[in-house]
């Protein structure tokens, strides 16, 4: 059975001689959904993997403008791109380099019921946010509807990469929340007051994209579920954290059981 | 200051069982610590942030309503980070 045109064979031909991947991995990309919150570095990164590899469907979300402070890390958009939505100009660029990549824009914030459908939509999501309520609402949502979570955060020279697979039957590990139980970061801990290193977040975007392909093209996440990633951009090492379920956590706590 | 730890061994010998330390690591830096103290004394101890912090021992993450009751053993190796958000 031919399960991709001889356009798509040629294209995608070095993922597709992969052993793990092949033509029915390669199909199953195409057949592809995600969901990339945030079109910053990370979304950057992983949206022009993803758009390369030929997930078939990508939907990206952000409110903001390009700022030509962006464009030492943000490296999906161009000069010319400044004052453009975030989304737009990602969308264009995504569709250039890959037209058989479907790319739909969403240019606000999303309220919860708006994640809840999208979210609903999608096969696994990227948070690329920016900010600890929106990746706190983006774990409620994923977990309760069993969606694998791919996320990653940078600033200065530091990462953190953490895969949850929701859609595992025994959600056994502990979930976003149980890790960073609150809503709010200490005070000096955002990119335009810390700074950060442009290739440090496109690490970290290429780690989601990576574990984005994983699990798309070969059915299943390779890297552990529920660890923390540690990225030390300056010695250039990881360091991985088991993350353990809170029993007291908002969230997670007796997921298994009726709710009251 | 760490004192060297030949200094800590007499201290544990002239002193009775209720003053025992231990020797952990905070971050790779040695430190002494009372016997069978928990992790929430520890943060106290030695007045170690915890806004937007995660503590981890023996690279498991510690959750937070399991601080007071996670007691710290010999040799036992505390990891402190931030939580981080940019994207």
């Amino acid at each position: 059975m031919k399960v991709l045109t001889d356009k798509e064979f040629i294209r995608y031909q070095r993922q597709i001689a992969l052993p793990e991947i092949g033509e029915l991995g390669q199909a199953q990309l195409t057949k592809s959904h995600v969901l990339i919150i945030g079109c910053g570095g990370l979304g950057s990164a992983a949206g022009l993997y993803l758009s390369a590899a030929g997930v078939g469907k990508l939907v990206v979300v952000d409110d903001d403008h390009v700022d030509s402070s962006n464009l030492q890390r943000q490296v999906v958009y161009r000069e010319r791109d400044i004052n453009r939505m975030k989304t737009e100009a990602t969308a264009q660029q995504l569709g250039a380099l890959n037209s058989l990549v479907q790319v739909r824009t969403i240019p606000k914030r999303l309220d919860k019921s708006q994640l809840q459908l999208e979210v609903m939509l999608a096969d696994v999501v990227l948070d690329c946010s920016d900010n600890m309520p929106t990746r706190q609402l983006i774990n409620q949502v994923c977990f309760q509807q069993n969606t694998p979570l791919i996320s990653a955060a940078a600033i200065g020279w530091q990462g953190q990469f953490a895969v949850f697979d929701y859609s595992e039957e025994q959600k056994s590990s502990g979930c976003y929340r149980c890790l960073y139980p609150f809503d709010e970061l200490k005070q000096g801990m955002k990119c335009s007051e810390m700074g950060v290193v442009g290739p440090v977040v496109g690490t970290l975007g290429n780690y989601q994209a990576l574990a984005a392909i994983q699990k798309l093209a070969t059915g299943k996440f390779h890297v552990a579920s529920g660890h923390l990633h540690l990225f030390d951009g300056a010695r250039m090492t990881w360091q991985t954290m088991v993350i353990n379920k809170d029993q007291e956590c908002q969230v997670c706590r007796n997921a298994n059981e009726p709710q009251h | 200051m760490t004192p060297p730890n030949h200094s800590i061994t007499e201290l544990n010998d002239a002193t009775s069982g209720k003053d025992k330390l231990v020797i952990i690591t905070i971050n790779d830096q040695p430190q002494q610590v009372a016997l069978n103290a928990n992790l929430q004394q520890i943060i106290t101890q030695f007045s170690l942030p915890d806004v937007g912090c995660v503590f981890a021992i023996n690279n498991q993450v510690v959750p937070r309503s399991e601080w007071a009751s996670t007691v710290l053993s010999e040799g036992d190796s505390i990891s402190l980070f931030q939580a981080i958000a940019g994207g």
